[in-house]
């Protein structure tokens, strides 16, 4: 990626730059820039990573590998995608791998036939999805197997579309679609026991 | 796109604020960016990137960041500028 013209980011103060003005204003050499970048996605990319290993030390290194990756290949963001997807699928590519290495993670090869009708959540009572707190969620979400968990995140907590999953795990998008049936219906029968139990 | 149901709206919603109450519950290290920006004037300093921004530092990510915009793996275009200018 290359900066645009020297004036397109005259003398406004940083925090009044657009994101991708203000990626543009840092391949220009302004590394006051920097400052900012960072305050605006810090928070983000930290309870990102925690959300994904569970431990603030952890996610803390996590978090400032992924600035040092995010920093040190600004220039390959094209502006295509909104810089926060741009952050948010390196700061999860980045924890997979963290994962994966620790062996905490595997998408193992599965039979890919796929039918696309999502029975198994249509069995579920919504209103015991609505009824239930959120350490119960907690609870029900750490009986799944950690890639189930990490895909119900990406698609309902960061609301990514199958396609952008698929490009994150490196996985091809029939065999997104079918994990996350299949964490769907993993999840709606660990809620369905927790209510049968009672 | 098939829609949602309600099912999954729902999931969304909830998922939502577990991370919000994640927020609440743990605070955000602030040591974090004096270290993000120590280790950056690190690696300025001992050159292992001749400038920051165009190196391929921790390269084991290199692939997967130039395929996080072109998915099919198309190159990216000549002026490619997130500006879009």
């Amino acid at each position: 990626m290359t900066p645009a013209s020297p004036s397109a980011t005259p003398t406004v103060p940083a925090a009044q730059l657009t994101d991708r003005e203000l990626v543009v204003a840092i391949l220009e050499g302004k590394k006051r820039c920097l400052d900012e970048l960072y305050r605006r996605y810090q928070d983000r990319v930290y309870y990102k990573c925690l959300g994904m290993v569970k431990d603030a030390t952890q996610a803390q290194d996590l978090a400032h590998d992924v600035f040092i990756k995010i920093f040190t290949n600004l220039h390959k963001y094209q502006g295509k995608a909104d810089l926060s997807f741009w952050i948010y699928a390196i700061t999860y590519n980045h924890c997979i791998s963290h994962l994966k290495k620790a062996r905490r993670l595997r998408f193992d090869a599965m039979a890919e036939s796929f039918d696309a009708a999502d029975d198994g959540a249509a069995t579920l009572d919504d209103k015991l999805l609505k009824e239930l707190r959120l350490d119960q969620l907690e609870r029900l979400l750490k009986q799944l197997r950690p890639e189930e968990e990490v895909l119900l995140v990406l698609k309902y907590q960061e609301a990514m579309s199958v396609l952008q999953i698929a490009n994150i795990l490196q996985l091809n998008e029939s065999a997104v679609k079918m994990r996350l049936k299949r964490a769907r219906e993993r999840l709606a029968k660990l809620l369905n026991g927790l209510y049968d139990a009672r | 796109m098939p829609a949602k149901t309600t099912f999954e709206q729902l999931l969304e919603a909830r998922m939502q604020q577990l991370a919000s109450r994640r927020r609440e519950v743990v605070p955000a290290p602030t040591e974090l960016k004096d270290e993000v920006f120590r280790t950056l004037d690190l690696l300025d300093t001992v050159g292992e990137i001749g400038s920051l921004f165009t190196g391929t530092l921790l390269g084991t990510a290199a692939e997967f960041i130039d395929l996080i915009e072109n998915p099919e793996g198309e190159p990216p275009p000549a002026s490619a500028n997130p500006s879009g200018q």
